[in-house]
């Protein structure tokens, strides 16, 4: 008999594990965990239509856990996505045209850049509103720099000229070389920056191109000259190398350098300089950009679009940005006076942007990245010849990543 | 009557892991993303598995695994039982004390051991390299996590962190377990100290290693959460496990039936590393 | 005392050093992240450690307030105090069943073979259990992580219960039914109370094994369901290490499964060593 009681106790506590369906007014919002995650709950908590739940997840969990909504229950209302998912959200049918509640709340969505509000549309409709922008740009501590008598490189050989001569002193630069997307980020900021793609004219994998060989040669000295541990490393841990003096300079993604500010964080406070990526050619960096969208399973559109245009309204946007320098895909906010004079590296992350591209957005894409990191990662971390690891690499995938 | 008892534990087996199971088999059947409905049109029969023979990484994934489950064992078995034979010829006191000390590692989560380790090997602030340092090594004689000659090595040594400790608790109570008489007789007979160790410890230690082969062993080979944390199989797939690269697979390319292909290889593999011998011995024992 | 030869002062003190070595490796890592948890970020990277700082509680307190760790926490305990209890219940009637079943030779084959539920990766039930808890709607629940641990903790808690029962003396069971005593009292009012070493073990292990467990819990919990390593991979992930904040969550994930491993040490190495001596 006690055994029977015991099970109807286990029994009830499972019962009991079953969580009460979501009312009316709860909107949740999916997105990745981080400084700007607080932020956003923080500025979240002003918002009074609704109770907002923000469901932060690390950033390596959060497409699965989205795509897992999308599919079953749908736990989430706003999903707050990146540029190179769109495509597949959209195909998909998971998220909903937001071009209805945008005619009828007012918004005036040209006061974005126009390729960032680009990448959420198809056949004419918009998925998504943009919120967040990043880019990759350098670093440095302007104070040693000065003291071994070195400039601010503008081409890529001077880049690697200057992590060369650090590299000769002990310490060299920071870089993500870890094997991930951080890397393969820096590859393509260096790619475009010498006027070349992962695609040809006509769709096919172009890995063989002279700047995509030449974008090898530069990733090979770089990772030749950084800084111990860099090649295990990726965003925060490198942003963190140039922050706490291991290394003097290094390439950083923009969503990082508000800690350089810090000085909980940073040892380079006062001496901090920063600069875009210098290019070969053009100046044309890799952007990022992270969108707001509605699930189409959503049980509340309409209110979840009303938060979306809360958040991204000026005022809650500039808030944003001022907490911890989230950059802001408006250009009133990036413009702006205050946010750019608290946020030094604003500058050198918005001449970046001005004529930036993103990375190859075609379903082709997702089957390359994964690749392209081991690829990138095997020229960082052996001796091997980087043109003929980019040509086996093309060799292995011709047949199979066409950007059509 | 048994059956009565065996009921629960029936449902919950069926339930949780051979129905699963047999729908994970299925699905490995199919052309099929996660958010897709299954339909005839994604059957693509065992082409799935066809890919397999040609798919380079997964072949390192293969060789990786293989290679961690065999360099982990070996060095838990070997640490272990140096360490357990050491710490019996100390009091019995400090003895104790070190083996309870030892059971905190096991105690960590793989998780979080793989984050101590990172730290640990970070050629720029790790402690490792501060200690290698007065040997004067620096990591370009060893390169640690950085380079694909060593980081897997590094992994198992993270592994033997963990787990060695395990291995110290089995064997010193196998060892305990031989009979006093023996080893007196033994030592009456003039035996060194190795004679001891090959003839009559190690044949009384046979059941202990097989133990804990089939308990903690198995599990080197479907190795994920410690990877997960240390190296997520970087630097260029040199610590790609099976099962990392099925979990990737899954969840960051999409491909769902392929991993599922995957991970029924992962146990097969598994299943003719531990499971043949496994059953044999135990048929054997039978007989 | 196995050797029983007289030792050169040099073989002693090598042993002393090899002990201190082993010591050192064994606590050192996790003694310094512990203390790294209260040290400001910017000593935290520093050769050699420093010993001593400013001791801050400012990690703990972001990891608390932003992080949710009281609700992973909670989370945690639910998950695995559920799991240990159906692992324990179910697995003292299995165990049970199968002794009972020993002169049979389905009973034995099962008994020699439970182990093999191990081979089984989790990665390969995990998706479709996935989708069978979605066809139930319990997908996000504690029922996903709380089956999933239950059903990977089951072979070993049998078999290791099983050990134990064959260990008890025979003719318990028989003298017990000359008394009229039926099957079920048996167990419940003469093994369960022998058992009661083997339980222990079977708690701390599938206690430990729950609470650290990170793939299935991942994958199955939702918001309000995500257990400590789920939130640990979030301030530990591949994105971003902020080794402030990581330390942190990991001593506060750490520090209670270790503590109530040394409370329990004596039943923590039984369990783990049961099987080796006998079978």
């Amino acid at each position: 008999m006690k055994k029977m009681v015991v099970l109807l106790l286990v029994l009830g506590l499972l019962l009991s594990a079953v969580p009460t369906f979501a009312d009316d007014e709860k909107i949740v919002v999916s997105r990745w965990a981080g400084d700007h995650a607080d932020d956003m709950k923080f500025v979240a908590e002003n918002y009074n239509a609704a109770n907002v739940v923000i469901d932060d997840i690390g950033y390596e969990n959060l497409r699965q856990k989205q795509i897992q909504s999308f599919s079953t229950t749908g736990d989430y209302d706003v999903i707050y996505f990146q540029e190179i998912w769109a495509e597949d959200y959209i195909r998909n049918g998971w998220l909903a045209p937001l071009d209805e509640y945008i005619e009828k709340s007012g918004l005036d969505i040209s006061t974005f850049s126009p390729s960032f509000v680009e990448v959420n549309q198809a056949d004419g409709k918009t998925y998504g509103l943009p919120a967040m922008t990043h880019t990759y740009i350098m670093v440095y501590d302007g104070a040693q720099l000065e003291k071994d008598g070195m400039s601010i490189p503008q081409t890529p050989e001077e880049m690697v000229a200057l992590a060369k001569f650090y590299k000769e002193k002990g310490s060299g630069i920071s870089i993500p070389a870890g094997q991930g997307q951080a890397a393969a980020d820096v590859f393509s900021t260096i790619l475009f920056g010498a006027g070349g793609d992962y695609f040809d004219a006509d769709g096919n994998l172009a890995l063989t191109s002279e700047p995509v060989l030449y974008a090898s040669k530069i990733w090979d000295d770089l990772c030749k000259y950084s800084v111990d541990g860099a090649t295990t490393w990726l965003n925060e841990e490198a942003a963190d190398a140039v922050r706490t003096g291991i290394a003097p300079f290094g390439i950083t993604i923009s969503d990082t350098n508000f800690l350089d500010l810090n000085p909980d964080r940073s040892r380079i406070v006062d001496t901090v300089v920063y600069s875009p990526i210098p290019p070969r050619n053009d100046l044309v960096g890799l952007a990022g950009v992270w969108s707001f969208g509605v699930a189409a399973n959503s049980e509340n559109k309409e209110a979840a679009f009303d938060f979306i245009n809360w958040m991204i309204a000026p005022e809650q946007d500039k808030a944003m940005a001022l907490l911890n320098s989230q950059t802001s895909a408006l250009a009133s906010t990036a413009a702006d006076p205050e946010v750019a004079s608290k946020f030094p590296f604003m500058a050198a992350a918005s001449e970046s942007m001005l004529k930036a591209k993103y990375n190859p957005l075609n379903p082709g894409a997702s089957e390359l990245m994964p690749a392209l990191q081991a690829a990138l990662s095997e020229i960082a971390t052996s001796d091997n010849n980087p043109v003929d690891v980019l040509t086996k690499l093309q060799s292995d995938l011709e047949s199979i990543v066409t950007s059509k | 009557m048994p059956v009565v008892f065996l009921m629960p534990t029936i449902v919950v087996v069926l339930l949780v892991m051979i129905f699963p199971l047999i729908y994970g088999i299925f699905i490995s059947l199919f052309d099929y993303h996660i958010g897709m409905k299954i339909t005839s049109d994604s059957f693509v029969g065992l082409e799935n598995y066809k890919a397999l023979l040609y798919d380079k990484v997964l072949h390192r994934a293969f060789l990786n695994t293989v290679l961690f489950a065999l360099l982990a064992n070996l060095g838990e078995l070997t640490f272990g039982t140096l360490i357990s034979l050491t710490l019996l010829k100390c009091k019995k006191g400090i003895a104790d004390f070190v083996r309870g000390l030892c059971t905190m590692p096991l105690l960590v989560s793989p998780i979080i051991t793989g984050f101590i380790w990172k730290y640990m090997f970070d050629p720029s602030f790790g402690l490792v390299y501060w200690i290698l340092g007065f040997f004067g090594i620096d990591s370009s004689e060893f390169p640690g996590l950085g380079k694909p000659t060593t980081a897997l090595l590094c992994v198992a040594f993270t592994h033997w962190w963990q787990i060695t400790p395990f291995v110290v608790l089995v064997v010193t109570s196998g060892l305990l377990s031989i009979p006093e008489e023996r080893l007196e007789a033994a030592n009456l007979d003039g035996a060194s100290g190795i004679e001891l160790f090959f003839l009559i410890m190690l044949p009384a230690l046979k059941n202990v290693y097989y133990v804990v082969l089939i308990i903690s062993g198995v599990d080197t080979i479907k190795v994920f959460d410690l990877i997960y944390a240390l190296t997520q199989g970087g630097p260029a797939n040199s610590t790609l496990s099976l099962s990392i690269y099925s979990f990737r697979e899954a969840f960051e390319v999409y491909h769902m039936g392929y991993a599922m292909a995957v991970s029924v290889f992962l146990m097969i593999t598994a299943f003719i590393i531990f499971g043949l011998p496994f059953i044999h011995a135990n048929s054997s024992q039978e007989e | 005392m196995i050797f029983k030869k007289k030792e050169s002062n040099f073989t002693k003190i090598s042993t002393v050093v090899f002990i201190l070595v082993i010591v050192i490796i064994d606590v050192v890592p996790i003694l310094l992240i512990v203390s790294n948890s209260f040290k400001p970020s910017l000593d935290i990277k520093t050769l050699p450690p420093n010993i001593i700082f400013n001791p801050t509680l400012k990690h703990f307190k972001t990891v608390l307030s932003s992080g949710n760790f009281d609700i992973y926490f909670k989370n945690s305990l639910i998950v695995a105090t559920i799991t240990t209890a159906i692992s324990i219940i179910v697995g003292i009637f299995g165990a049970y069943g199968l002794w009972l079943a020993r002169y049979s030779k389905w009973g034995r084959k099962v008994s020699d073979f439970i182990l093999l539920g191990k081979l089984v990766p989790s990665i390969t039930i995990l998706i479709p259990l996935n989708m069978l808890l979605y066809s139930v709607k319990l997908n996000g629940t504690y029922v996903g992580p709380i089956l999933a641990h239950s059903s990977v903790n089951l072979p070993f808690v049998i078999w290791l219960i099983l050990g134990f029962i064959k260990q008890l003396p025979a003719g318990l069971y028989e003298s017990a039914q000359l008394e009229g005593a039926s099957t079920i009292r048996i167990l419940v009012s003469i093994f369960v109370p022998l058992l009661l070493p083997a339980i222990g073990s079977a708690f701390i292990l599938s206690m430990q094994y729950s609470w650290n467990e990170l793939l299935f819990s991942l994958q199955l919990t939702s918001m309000d369901t995500y257990t400590l390593p789920v939130g640990i991979a979030r301030s530990v992930g591949a994105v971003a290490i902020d080794w402030g904040r990581g330390c942190a969550s990991a001593t506060i994930a750490m520090l209670p499964i270790i503590i109530i491993g040394f409370i329990m040490q004596k039943y923590f190495i039984a369990g783990m060593t049961a099987g080796a001596i006998k079978e």
